[in-house]
């Protein structure tokens, strides 16, 4: 009746026999080495058919009541006839609990598995000295017995400083059970479980189809597909300015002079008075040359009128001119401040400018790396997904994602033709309330919700090069398409970038429910804290220890909102559109202060991200993100797909088991 | 831009009026202050104030809040998208400060007839500072030899220094979250430019 679990039995002896020292050294290499022994616990890609090349083991602690392991389990993929493989499980971190049967010896039989989620790892990993966590699962929800079992797994300090009590406790009102199983896990092993869960979150998946390696998503849970022809894609910087050629810069015409160098001085501190150069400030007023091994400086006397009218130089600057004995002659200066170096290096030989390189750095303008790249070819997949997953005509789609934990905080379709009036809730599930029959939704053995849909006949013929279903394409042409369903509301402007806005405001008064008050704001961090244990899973906050006090609240700059963890608007957060928006959703961008748009398709009618306007290089607006295109074939949009159902990160908080 | 008062009817300056009343609204609520009414047929049928702070949505500006209501009362009628789109095309917009670059594009795409506003906003504005989506000529929307973009006549000035004013006041009140520099916590006040706003920090109050 009781059996011994023979691989936690494998692994204590294989343990017990390394000569390792948990409580120094690199955990790292430990753990790496402790990873290598093995060749047990394989995970495979179900029907790829090949082993993933990276091997995992359990790493197990035993202690006098129950033993606890933690096991990655990878997520699985299926081959699709186009070659593109799909999540059909997400992958999770399994935390198993063992409950003692005498010395040494663990009951398998009544064990309690509870799997972390990716976010769930995160909080985890960054969990404090001091700091407590707390997740709750139910496995059959989204079944009729939602809500019978009811697991919590709480990680608390234990209370000297040597280390944390991990207790899981299940109730399960079906068997009329009540379950406690607690492990005091010092510091040692914590930090190697943490470690573990670190270094699974960045270990390679193979995809034995193209090699392609998505460094870091392997436990992310994004639901990404992973087309095997990426490799014709590419990442490409879309600048503030038109790109021109360097040597044909515009530039205005000057009044200069030479002058002797003694005078320079005195002449440049008047000139700056009568004739000040405000809009040319990158010009520099005084020009040195060397003749004949002497220098030769001239200055900029004022600005010559344009259109070649008849000129005349202000009285001031021709009292100097004539006290001095200057002769004035007319030059070229470039218009514009430089933005390369190689435009630079061209401005100077007209006329003398400074170049400052930006000031504001935004990743990813002086290129991505590869894991970078990988990241951005995903989510751009995700929303090439999305907007090929509704029932009519192909249509845009935004996926808001924060980009430093590799989150989905918000996904959208457009929805000017139908769109359910929200309720008191926000609707998580925005793109799935458009083409609700489409979804067949299942929940596996695992309890975890996947989603699936064919999209077999998505686009008429017609329709395949015009995209009439892009709002963004075609912002005028609300009026003539046709209402799908009569019931639901529609909104001309409703486009994919605003839909997406508004369900991340809505995540971030979900998430932070106080009001917007500053003063406030310390105060409800406190509560927030002290609550921590008894709040759902998905409001973990555990790095509170970086918040600092009001008051070097307004010392801090831009970029720099991982000083609290409340997002200020979309500030840090990166958006992926298929197509490139229109002028009102790329404005919308500007006032949520995104920080990078990427987008698939150049929108020729009225694209405001360099088609029509270029809102990224209007220097007047008060916020500026980096934009870029991501160059791929178009016909990604006619390929009959099996693609995933889209949803937002909260949904993968809440996978049970 | 700034014209004088007397140059406008009394009838604009009684619907810039309840506009006024809006941003008021918007300012007791500790938002930006800025406000708007749509009218049709000399009768106002929406209004809508600034709800970025409520909304955490930076979005929510006062016309796009006016235009929502405006869309859902219409839909409720049971009123087809053509006489929607008919019905916008005899709209005027009265807002208290000059439309930014999104909501001018907004107005654009539903075709909004006339829109009147106070003061210019020289840092986001739409319907001329920064770009003129007002402005069908300009347009450079030209597919297949038809013209796409709608563009729609525009007025500044009218009760400009009230708008101002309000706009003023939110600043001098001192706003709740007082954080004009910093990017970090919860500040929505550069949602539009005060003009003179530069000055206006420099003089000591």
């Amino acid at each position: 009746m009781m059996k011994l679990y023979r691989l936690l039995e494998h692994s204590r002896n294989q343990l017990s026999r390394k000569p390792l020292n948990w409580k120094g050294g690199d955990v790292r290499d430990v753990l790496s080495l402790h990873a290598l022994s093995y060749s047990t616990a394989g995970q495979k890609f179900d029907t790829a058919g090949s082993t993933a090349g990276k091997i995992f083991a359990p790493y197990t602690i035993f202690k006098g009541k129950a033993a606890l392991s933690v096991t990655p389990l990878l997520p699985t993929f299926t081959k699709l006839e186009s070659g593109n493989l799909v999540v059909d499980r997400r992958g999770s971190m399994m935390l198993k609990f063992l409950p003692a049967i005498g010395e040494r010896k663990y009951d398998n039989e009544r064990r309690q598995i509870f799997c972390l989620s990716a976010t769930e790892v995160g909080s985890l990993i960054s969990l404090g000295a001091d700091d407590s966590c707390e997740f709750f699962h139910d496995p059959s929800m989204l079944s009729s017995n939602a809500g019978q079992v009811r697991k919590s797994l709480s990680i608390k300090p234990n209370g000297n400083g040597s280390g944390y009590f991990v207790s899981l406790t299940v109730v399960n009102n079906i068997q009329k059970t009540k379950d406690n199983l607690s492990v005091p896990v010092t510091n040692a092993e914590f930090a190697v479980m943490k470690t573990a869960c670190s270094w699974v979150s960045e270990s390679p998946a193979l995809n034995p189809t193209s090699e392609v390696r998505t460094k870091g998503l392997l436990l992310a849970c994004l639901e990404l597909t992973v087309p095997n022809n990426m490799d014709a894609w590419q990442i490409i910087h879309v600048p503030e300015k038109p790109p021109i050629p360097p040597d044909q810069q515009p530039t205005v015409d000057v009044f200069a002079s030479v002058i002797e160098p003694k005078l320079a001085n005195t002449l440049v501190r008047s000139l700056n008075k009568i004739a000040p150069m405000e809009d040319f400030r990158h010009v520099k007023r005084v020009k040195k040359k060397y003749v004949e091994g002497k220098t030769q400086l001239s200055v900029i006397l004022c600005l010559a009128c344009e259109n070649g009218d008849q000129c005349r130089i202000p009285q001031g600057v021709q009292e100097l001119i004539n006290s001095y004995q200057l002769s004035a002659f007319v030059t070229k200066v470039c218009k514009y401040a430089a933005s390369s170096k190689e435009e630079w290096e061209e401005q100077c030989k007209l006329w003398p400018t400074s170049y400052h390189p930006h000031t504001y750095s935004i990743d990813g303008i002086t290129g991505f790396s590869e894991e970078d790249s990988q990241s951005v070819f995903s989510f751009m997949n995700s929303a090439i997904q999305l907007a090929k997953s509704g029932v009519g005509s192909v249509v845009n789609a935004a996926v808001i994602v924060d980009p430093s934990a590799k989150l989905v905080i918000a996904s959208a379709c457009d929805q000017i033709r139908s769109w359910h009036t929200p309720t008191d809730e926000f609707i998580l599930e925005t793109s799935s309330s458009k083409q609700p029959e489409a979804f067949a939704s299942r929940t596996d053995s695992n309890g975890v919700i996947s989603c699936k849909t064919i999209c077999s006949d998505g686009f008429s013929g017609d329709s395949k090069r015009l995209y009439t279903g892009v709002s963004c394409l075609h912002p005028w042409q609300w009026a003539e398409q046709q209402t799908h369903m009569s019931s639901c509301y529609w909104h001309p402007l409703r486009h994919a970038a605003i839909v997406a806005i508004e369900t991340s405001a809505a995540r971030d008064i979900h998430l932070f429910p106080s009001s917007g008050d500053i003063q406030d704001k310390s105060v409800d961090m406190n509560s927030m804290q002290l609550s921590s244990t008894g709040s759902p899973a998905k409001r973990q906050k555990t790095n509170f220890t970086n918040v600092k006090g009001d008051g070097n609240l307004d010392t801090c700059c831009e970029g720099s909102h991982s000083l609290s963890d409340r997002p200020y608007l979309c500030t840090g957060y990166d958006i992926y559109l298929v197509w490139e928006p229109c002028t009102m959703c790329a404005m919308a961008l500007v006032h949520q202060r995104i920080r990078r748009i990427f987008f698939a398709f150049p929108n020729p009618n009225a694209g405001a991200l360099g088609s029509v306007y270029r809102l990224q290089g209007e220097r007047s607006l008060n916020h500026h993100y980096a934009v870029f295109r991501v160059l791929m074939p178009e016909e990604i949009l006619d390929a009959v797909e099996t693609c995933q159902g889209q949803s937002t990160s909260t949904v993968t908080d809440s996978c049970g088991l | 831009m700034a014209s004088p008062k007397d140059e406008f009817s009394s009838i604009t300056l009684a619907f810039m009026d309840l506009a006024i009343q809006q941003a008021k609204l918007a300012l007791d609520n500790l938002e930006v202050p800025v406000g708007c009414v749509i009218v049709e047929d000399g009768e106002a049928i929406s209004s809508g104030r600034n709800r970025t702070t409520e909304t955490r949505n930076a979005t929510r500006h006062a016309e796009m809040e006016a235009i929502d209501t405006l869309l859902e009362k219409w839909q409720k009628k049971g009123l087809s998208k053509l006489e929607i789109a008919e019905n916008f095309s005899k709209c005027t917009l009265y807002v208290t400060c000059e439309p930014c670059i999104m909501c001018a594009a907004a107005l654009s795409i539903l075709g909004i007839k006339e829109v009147f506003y106070g003061c210019a906003n020289d840092k986001f504005g739409g319907c001329g500072s920064i770009l003129s989506l007002h402005s069908s000529n300009s347009n450079p929307f030209i597919s297949g030899g038809v013209p796409q973009g709608k563009g729609f006549k525009c007025n500044g000035g009218i009760m400009a220094s009230e708008a101002i004013s309000l706009l003023r006041s939110f600043y001098e009140q001192g706003n709740p979250n007082d954080l004009i520099p910093c990017c970090n916590g919860y500040q929505y006040l550069e949602f539009i430019h005060i003009p003179n706003l530069k000055n206006l920090e420099a003089t000591p109050v």
